[in-house]
């Protein structure tokens, strides 16, 4: 019953790599879609909207 | 005059003060419940309180004005 | 007459009994205690005791399968994967994403802990585990009930017990486990950082993020579907405010009865052959392990994010990637107000506490796709 570590080792850095990832994914588009809804709301009430600027959203 | 706000929402589980009463910074004001844990509100000034605006059991907002100081 | 007597005797159970049931049998009964009298968990761990107690008193054949009451339980609740699913539409009714939207980096704290079960699962292999029971025994370190019931009941089922048991003892055992981690690995200037307040988040916001993350997380990773499709469900139903007969049934009626159901078969898989193995002892000890390496890596998450954030979040609330949902939460919040009164970091924890339930499902399902 010998273990296939590069089965393990594939699992491993696949997994970390695929769940931050993932999570980085639903991040961006979170932020994207917060953004664009600040936006859409900020209009309707007719005071300045927040521009919508994805790219700087990391670093917020 | 200072107002203390709360800082999470919850419910007022206990106020500990009466008005008149003499406070100093980091005395225990109220304790209110969030997610079934009891968080002791803790005073950020020095005073004498002169109103409390909650009564226990009431559910407060963060930011709604739980005692005022003066 | 003697012949009746005898008759009744060797059809009994009671001849039957073999010490390892006899073991079992003090198992359920401690698990009782726990839950009855110190009330550790005790809408799940009263109907495991309840199921363990049960199956190991021979010949009921309650879980005889095609025959036994409690294998329909099982068979039809878990191995078909119906139970899981459905506690996350409970719980997506009950959860609220708003200090996650409001902050979407924490998700980058629920993926950091996550790390920890990937670790484990090095662990685990190097214990001597097959690949599929080391995958069921880190995802205990997701400190989540039913994605650990899922994924070991499709990939080592005959751990079912084990795990379970594992995760909810250690989910109740949060506020000992996590606090001198915490304390180990942060300084007293880092636990007393006052963050920045959360935005408002409006409803519409709300609505948005169960949809958009039910679609994302399942045209990238399918197997995480049954899950999340059902997380996010009971979410929406909760955000969207007009269907609150549904969301009081998902959370509520749907989410107590299923639980009866998950309880009972889960404690029912648990045999003394299955569960009298030294095997289950290493479970044990490694799903400690992976509490406190999903713990440490949270709060190491947390610090490393600090070093790139004007606005520094206090690294305490990585611990809350660990999602014992508001346990985790709570116990940040206590360790935050031990270094700061006026420090109320609870809602903040929360930010990455439910966002760790979706890192878990996404682990989960990583996992699956690779060993299922």
């Amino acid at each position: 019953m010998g273990t296939d570590w590069s089965k393990v080792m594939e699992v491993f850095t696949s997994g970390i790599v695929g769940v931050f990832l993932v999570m980085i994914l639903l991040q961006i588009l979170t932020q994207l879609s917060t953004r664009i809804i600040d936006a859409v709301e900020n209009r309707g009430k007719g005071s300045d909207a927040d521009p919508d600027l994805p790219t700087a959203s990391l670093k917020d | 005059m200072a107002e203390l706000t709360a800082p999470i929402a919850g419910n007022v589980w206990k106020v500990l003060v009466a008005v008149g009463d003499k406070v100093e910074m980091d005395d225990e004001v109220v304790i209110l419940e969030a997610l079934k844990m009891e968080t002791p509100i803790y005073c950020d000034e020095s005073g004498t309180v002169t109103a409390i605006s909650v009564k226990e059991g009431d559910a407060v907002n963060e930011g709604d004005v739980l005692v005022v100081f003066g | 007459m003697f012949d009746i007597l005898k008759d009744l005797i060797f059809s009994s159970g009671v001849v039957s009994l073999t010490g390892g049931n006899l073991v079992m049998w003090l198992v359920a009964f401690v698990l009782l205690y726990l839950a009855i009298k110190k009330q550790y968990e005790p809408l799940l761990l009263l109907p495991i005791a309840f199921g363990i107690l049960v199956v190991n008193l021979p010949l009921t054949y309650l879980m005889e399968p095609e025959h036994g009451l409690i294998w329909f339980f099982y068979h039809y609740g878990i191995e078909l994967d119906i139970i899981p699913p459905l506690i996350f539409l409970g719980l997506g009714a009950m959860i609220d994403f708003g200090p996650l939207i409001a902050n979407p980096k924490t998700l980058l704290l629920g993926a950091g802990a996550q790390a920890g079960l990937y670790v484990t699962f090095f662990a685990a292999v190097l214990f001597g585990f097959d690949l599929q029971e080391a995958a069921s025994i880190a995802i205990i370190g997701g400190a989540d009930g039913p994605t650990t019931i899922y994924l070991t009941s499709k990939l080592a089922p005959h751990l079912l017990g084990a795990t379970a048991v594992s995760a909810y003892a250690y989910m109740a055992l949060v506020p000992i486990i996590q606090p001198p981690i915490m304390k180990l690995l942060t300084s007293d200037h880092e636990r007393k950082i006052v963050m920045k307040k959360l935005r408002p988040v409006s409803k519409l916001q709300r609505i948005c993020f169960p949809i958009v993350t039910a679609m994302t997380i399942m045209l990238v990773v399918p197997s995480a579907a049954p899950l999340i499709s059902m997380l996010m469900l009971g979410n929406l139903f909760k955000e969207s405010g007009v269907v609150e007969r549904l969301t009081n049934a998902s959370a509520n009626e749907l989410m107590n009865i299923i639980t009866i159901f998950l309880g009972l078969s889960v404690g029912a898989t648990m045999t003394a052959g299955t569960f009298l193995n030294p095997k289950v002892l290493f479970i044990f000890f490694l799903g400690l392990f992976a509490f406190i390496i999903s713990t440490a890596a949270g709060l190491l998450m947390a610090k490393f994010m600090n070093l790139f954030l004007k606005d520094k979040i206090n690294p305490l609330i990585g611990a809350a990637g660990v999602s014992a949902v508001p346990m985790a939460a709570r116990c940040v919040h206590k360790v935050g107000s031990e270094a700061n009164r006026r420090n109320y970091l609870l809602m903040y924890a929360m930010g990455p506490n439910v966002a760790g339930v979706i890192g878990t499902v996404v682990a989960a399902a990583i996992l699956l796709k690779n060993l299922g």
